[in-house]
């Protein structure tokens, strides 16, 4: 019988077993004196934040109608602020890019340039509010973000969870970043507590984004907002176990190309919205959470990419949406790897001409000493050959997020040594944007947009 | 006092019914900190994963502390949360073990032990966390089985798996 009180004799006396107790004893380690009364105060923190949940979805929504309907905020205290202009326009490659730096007092939106500091656009110091997921329209006239106030208690790295008063943002944006009135601002509830990801039309007429699974549609104008009934990518009974296991999938909507159907991700399968109506139909993806969703130039056709259970990309799949093409769902796998190392696949993103798909591959590799960081890889996979072309990232940077230029032929690196562009065929200089040491990027998969200026 | 879903946060423990948070706390609290540890390999990020695990059970606990094993549900909601961070916070993770490594902690743990674990964080997701729950948490494995929720026929089988992988990874010689 061993320690555990198990008589399987094929666990006991062998070497497994004294190397299983050691490990296991060496990691274990005394409760902080104190460890009770800090779980009591963080309690009563969090406690705050579940009070409001439990006011209820149909109040809320009420509120948020009545909200909507006055949602252009003129005169109205609102937790952004915009800077002055720049007296020296700037760009980034000829294009706008926007960051969301969500770290410490100076958190905000900031316009990145070659050569110039990054520069704060929307948020202000000490404002308590952080701005995130920036999307700029097709036609770079516009940025919407995602806000919300961490709450006290929360996870204190970056990317503080849980936030309270989220809302969406919508405000016209110039060509040298200055960000202005009307700004459409509609409140969402508090609900999981993550930050709404905003994703735009394509031809700017609204945002559609996720609340807690719900789609909701934002007209940009005027904020106007319809609420489409869908399911969450995960679900738990347990309102804290959805909220951890939500990560960033508030994100998870692509528009069609014409802007009149919008494709949400489900458990095991996706909806299809049809805008003009607010209709929808699902279509089964026999996976369990499908994501990061691209439509392909025809709208007949969209990828997506399917996890495993801890949430890494495991395929890249191309579906059919209404029989037109195939009318089955292919499934189409990433080239392997090819190594023994750990790895995942991150940051999928469709090129401009529907013909591509960038994706970060990273390895991982474990020895004595732990855990580390192993080579990583920019893919670009060709979606009608699966052919693959490999890019290195530039001075072995740990690339998080992958953004296509508008024009194709430029990727723009989000990192956690900063932000860079190269071009896509690997040659060529690379331009940097932003380094670490000016701003703290969310680490999310929306963290940086990049469009050709107004 | 924890009673009809409202917190009364002058006190801790009911001593009316159920389990005292205090002592489950402080029973559960080594065990729970060495799944972490042992799941994530993150011995820092570790101490916020039980923290936040406590704070749900706190949370919740006119419910938690009628269970049979308030533990269990701690080393439940523990395990999903190792994963959910694992995925969420994989840019994070990659950067911190850049960061911490060569920056050792204190007290690190022998070679053996942190080779053992360097291999079991290799396995599929369920042998991993069954070994980490087995000889981190010191359960047996019915009580394994109660936190994952899977016959303690699987737990068994994943034990013996882990045995010959985890043994083979680190030399089949020790065995």
């Amino acid at each position: 019988v061993t320690e555990h009180g198990d008589t399987d004799v094929d666990l006991v006396d062998d070497e497994f077993e004294r190397l299983g107790r050691m490990a296991g004893a060496e990691l274990r380690q005394p409760p902080p004196a104190d460890g009770p009364g800090t779980v009591v105060r963080w309690a009563h923190r969090r406690r705050a934040t579940v009070a409001v949940v439990a006011a209820g979805v149909t109040m809320a929504v009420v509120v948020t109608a009545l909200f909507v309907a006055n949602s252009r905020i003129e005169g109205e205290p609102a937790p952004i602020a915009t800077v002055p202009p720049s007296p020296t326009p700037t760009a980034a490659d000829g294009l706008v890019v926007v960051a969301a730096n969500t770290r410490g007092p100076n958190s905000g939106l900031y316009l990145l340039s070659p050569g110039e500091a990054p520069r704060l656009i929307v948020g202000a110091a000490g404002d308590q509010v952080d701005q995130q997921c920036p999307q700029l329209s097709a036609d770079g006239r516009s940025l919407a973000w995602g806000e919300g106030m961490p709450t006290a208690g929360g996870d204190p790295q970056r990317g503080v969870r849980p936030v309270v008063d989220r809302a969406v943002v919508v405000a016209p944006i110039a060509g040298d970043g200055t960000v202005s009135e009307p700004i459409v601002r509609v409140p969402v509830p508090d609900g999981s507590g993550e930050p709404v990801c905003p994703q735009w039309a394509p031809d700017g007429s609204a945002i559609a984004y996720r609340v807690d699974g719900d789609v909701w549609i934002t007209d940009s104008v005027d904020g106007t907002t319809t609420v489409v009934d869908a399911e969450a990518v995960f679900e738990s009974d347990d309102p804290d176990e959805e909220y951890e296991n939500f990560g960033w999938s508030q994100a998870e909507v692509a528009w069609s190309n014409d802007s009149s159907r919008i494709v949400a991700s489900e458990r095991g399968q996706v909806r299809i919205i049809d805008v003009a109506t607010g209709s929808s139909d699902v279509k089964d993806t026999g996976q369990s959470a499908p994501r990061n969703l691209f439509w392909l130039p025809s709208d007949r056709t969209f990828i997506f990419s399917t996890t495993d259970e801890p949430g890494d990309i495991e395929d890249i799949v191309v579906a059919s949406v209404d029989g037109t093409d195939s009318g089955d769902t292919i499934f189409r796998s990433l080239p392997s790897p090819g190594t023994n190392e750990s790895y995942v696949f991150d940051s999928p993103e469709l090129s401009p001409d529907g013909n591509r798909v960038a994706v970060v591959h990273s390895t991982s590799t474990c020895d004595d000493e732990g855990c580390s960081p192993g080579p990583q890889q920019i893919l670009i996979v060709d979606l009608t050959t699966f052919d693959t072309t490999t890019i290195p990232p530039p001075d072995a940077l740990l690339v998080s997020t992958v953004k296509w230029s508008p024009d194709g032929r430029r990727l723009l690196l989000s990192s956690i040594d900063g932000v860079f562009s190269i071009s896509v065929d690997g040659d060529g200089p690379t331009a940097s944007l932003a380094d670490s040491a000016d701003i703290d990027l969310e680490w999310s998969h929306h963290e940086i947009t990049w469009r050709a200026p107004a | 006092v924890v009673s009809s879903g409202v917190i009364d946060f002058a006190g801790m423990v009911d001593v009316s019914s159920g389990w005292e948070f205090d002592a489950v706390y402080r029973h559960e609290y080594p065990g729970l900190i060495a799944v972490a540890a042992a799941l994530t390999g993150d011995r820092d990020g570790a101490q916020d994963l039980v923290q936040d695990t406590m704070v749900k059970a706190f949370i919740r606990w006119d419910r938690v502390r009628h269970l049979d094993r308030p533990g269990a549900w701690c080393h439940h909601v523990l395990v999903n949360a190792c994963r959910s961070r694992l995925r969420r916070r994989a840019t994070e993770w990659r950067y911190l073990s850049r960061l911490r490594r060569g920056e050792p902690t204190s007290p690190e743990p022998s070679a053996d032990t942190v080779a053992f674990w360097a291999v079991v964080r290799t396995l599929p997701s369920r042998p991993r966390a069954v070994v980490a729950l087995y000889f981190g948490a010191d359960l047996s494995s019915v009580q394994v089985a109660e936190v994952l929720g899977v016959p303690e026929g699987t737990v068994r089988s994943d034990l013996a798996a882990a045995r010959r992988l985890v043994m083979n990874a680190l030399g089949g010689g020790r065995e």
